[in-house]
């Protein structure tokens, strides 16, 4: 088994991640702007309803999107700044 | 009798056919690196047999402590040939060697074994002063420990000494000359043969060795791998005592430092970025980092103090890869190769070291395949670093007692498979979490949390809701329609156009009582709701019929200063007047107002 592996070594070639030059931190300063521009405009929205004229279901696509966009933010951040997750 | 001939042929024709390997010639070439005798043996073989060996042996005396060995062929330097070790029932290390092609009866074949023997150099005295140049002893062979006979040894220790004796053992043929130690020739050396000898000898030079040893290497599939690598490297040297600060610098000025050693360099990937290091009490202070070049990229750590004998450091540093340079894939199958051994320039005798790889979460079927048998897998952990859910799995393995080497083959490799879309599970997770964090926000913000419920009170407040709604709406065609009129008057400005501006002034004027009225009804609803707004109500009414009049009176003097009846200046102080009132009267109706639309 030993040998197998050994003998087909010749086949592998480095990789490389389809990513690979990817601008980390301008991503993650575009995703982190529009995470917290809809994090803004949810926060907005909720503050200025009241029981009478609120829209949940608007309100829980800016929790999404926004969450969307600031946890892509976040990971961005992370991987520019050297910690490989 | 009749059957002793046939015995007898028999037995010589199994001799024959069996076959006797000699050690035809041998010259064995040693080298010190610290603590460390390495030794080049340079064996021809003969085949005094009939039949051919596929497989020769060699063996180790029991008084030396040694490393693995590595064997090639001299026609074939780069191949190193296969060793199993195979002592089981003497006490001495025994190993047998296979070959790629068997040598021939009749023939001879060449081959070179590497061996390094472990703590072969030792202080004659535990203790020195300072920059008094210890003695060291060295332990070695002047003969050739092989299972076969061997016709002749030649044997060379150079030594980087100006003063060596020959103390103990008192081996023929040995001739001190300069740095060199040469043995022999020796003819006709009995199989097994262990003849030691010591040799005195003085050397400046620090005797370093690797204590511990361990390297951490975290792949990641976003790009990168990183590496950090914890060194403990100690001067086995004799101890240094009467240390005198003056007697250092001054040494160091002159360059006649003794027993002591200033810096590791090593040999990073060529790739390697982002190099840091660190120590625990500041013993690193320093350090150099070149740009690459063909052999690596030159990394050198430069201690605070200098190693003395007897003293110790401990620090580690780090770097990060390009993937490229630390994975190759194929078919869906990673591979992660990881040297075992520590980043070293020179070869350096290590005590114990540990290789830990972490793939990347999601990481499965994986195998790993050392090429060392000295090398030893560990339990597997799991760990949990930054946005890990699913947890990283670290795979470790251990090797004891050997020489790290940077031209030595040993390596582990690490097979595995991976599928990317576990590189979105971290995001998910996270954008989980937020989200979650968002909904709390939403659901305590538009809970109703009151124990005492009045569904008729609620209704009420319903009601007052929709019909501020209302009052909003009217005030804002009121307020459209007072736009309407200023911008008519503005762009008013020829006379024959006086009775067309009057018909729309007359106009706007009828729409704002109409919606005056509408306003008056909506107030009256409201003040079924809510008494107390009876009086606000009164006041907005009449507040705003005093703006429709000023608006009317606004557009008399427009019409006024067209026809020339009134001059620019009286027109203008007229129109400031009435505009202020306009501005007086709607600032009352928002603060009348201002308790209706605190319930919005």
């Amino acid at each position: 088994m030993e040998e197998d592996f050994l003998a087909d070594l010749r086949l592998y070639k480095p990789f490389t991640m389809p990513l690979h030059g990817v601008p980390f931190g301008l991503l993650a300063t575009i995703f982190l702007c529009l995470g917290l521009g809809f994090a803004g405009w949810f926060m907005a929205t909720v503050v200025t309803s009241n029981k009478y004229n609120k829209n949940i279901p608007l309100e829980l696509v800016y929790a999404g999107i926004s969450s969307i966009f600031m946890s892509l933010g976040i990971v961005m951040m992370l991987l520019a700044n050297g910690v490989w997750i | 009798m009749k059957y002793i001939v046939p015995f007898l042929i028999a037995g010589f024709l199994a001799t024959c056919c069996v076959g006797k390997l000699v050690n035809e010639d041998v010259t064995i070439e040693g080298e010190l690196k610290g603590p460390v005798l390495r030794l080049k043996c340079m064996v021809k073989i003969r085949n005094d047999g009939r039949g051919n060996f596929k497989s020769f042996q060699f063996a180790v005396p029991p008084s030396f402590e040694q490393t693995d060995i590595r064997v090639v062929e001299q026609e074939a330097p780069l191949v190193s040939l296969l060793v199993e070790e195979n002592s089981e029932e003497s006490n001495y290390t025994e190993f047998k060697i296979k070959l790629n092609n068997s040598i021939q009866s009749s023939k001879t074949k060449e081959f070179i074994i590497y061996l390094d023997i472990l703590n072969a150099v030792t202080p004659i005295r535990d203790e020195v002063r300072h920059m008094e140049e210890p003695f060291y002893l060295m332990r070695a062979l002047w003969s050739f420990f092989s299972p076969y006979e061997t016709d002749m040894l030649k044997v060379i220790y150079p030594l980087n000494s100006d003063q060596i004796n020959i103390q103990e053992g008192d081996p023929e043929f040995a001739k001190v000359d300069k740095r060199f130690i040469f043995l022999g020739p020796y003819y006709k050396i009995a199989p097994y043969s262990e003849k030691l000898f010591t040799a005195r000898f003085r050397e400046k030079g620090p005797l370093l060795k690797m204590s511990l040893f361990e390297k951490k290497i975290s792949i990641s599939h976003w790009g990168a791998a990183t590496v950090v690598e914890e060194v403990t490297i100690r001067n086995v040297g004799a101890k240094v005592t009467e240390f005198s600060r003056v007697e250092h610098f001054t040494a160091e000025q002159t360059g006649g430092m003794v027993n002591t050693a200033k810096s590791l360099p090593v040999y990073l990937p060529k790739d390697a970025y982002n190099v840091y290091y660190e120590d625990l009490i500041g013993n690193i202070t320093s350090s150099r980092l070149r740009e690459p070049t063909a052999r690596g990229r030159y990394f050198e750590p430069i201690f605070r103090f200098p190693l003395l004998g007897g003293w110790k450091n401990y620090y580690w540093f780090g770097y990060t890869m390009p993937l490229s340079g630390a994975v190759k894939s194929h078919n869906g199958v990673y591979v992660v190769k990881v040297s075992a051994q520590p980043t070293v320039s020179d070869p350096l005798q290590v005590d114990k070291a540990f290789f830990r790889v972490m793939l990347p979460e999601g990481a499965y079927d994986v195998k790993l395949v050392e090429t060392e048998p000295s090398v030893k897998a560990l339990k597997v952990e799991t760990f949990y670093p930054t946005l890990s859910y699913l947890g990283k799995k670290q795979f470790s393995v251990e090797r004891s007692d050997f020489v790290a080497d940077p031209a030595s083959p040993a390596t582990v490799y690490i097979f595995y498979r991976f599928s990317s879309i576990h590189l979105l599970f971290p995001i998910a997770v996270l954008a989980l979490i937020l989200f979650g964090i968002l909904v709390l926000v939403l659901v305590v913000r538009h809970s109703d949390l009151k124990i005492d419920r009045n569904s008729d009170k609620e209704d009420g407040e319903l009601a007052l809701y929709k019909e501020i709604q209302k009052l909003l709406e009217v005030e804002k065609s009121l307020g459209k329609l007072g736009d309407t009129f200023n911008d008519n008057v503005i762009s008013f400005g020829k006379k024959d156009e006086t009775v067309k501006f009057k018909q729309d002034q007359n106009r706007v004027i009828g729409s704002m009582k109409e919606l005056l009225k509408d306003l008056e009804y909506v107030y009256s609803e409201i003040v079924k709701l809510d008494t107390g707004e009876k009086r606000n109500a009164e006041s907005v009414s009449s507040l705003h019929k005093a703006i429709i009049d000023r608006y009317a009176k606004l557009g008399n003097v427009a019409a006024q200063l067209v026809e020339g009846k009134l001059t620019q200046r009286e027109a203008e102080t007229d129109a400031r007047k009435i505009n202020d009132e306009i501005d007086i009267c709607s600032e009352r109706i928002l603060v009348a107002q201002s308790s209706l639309t605190s319930h919005l």
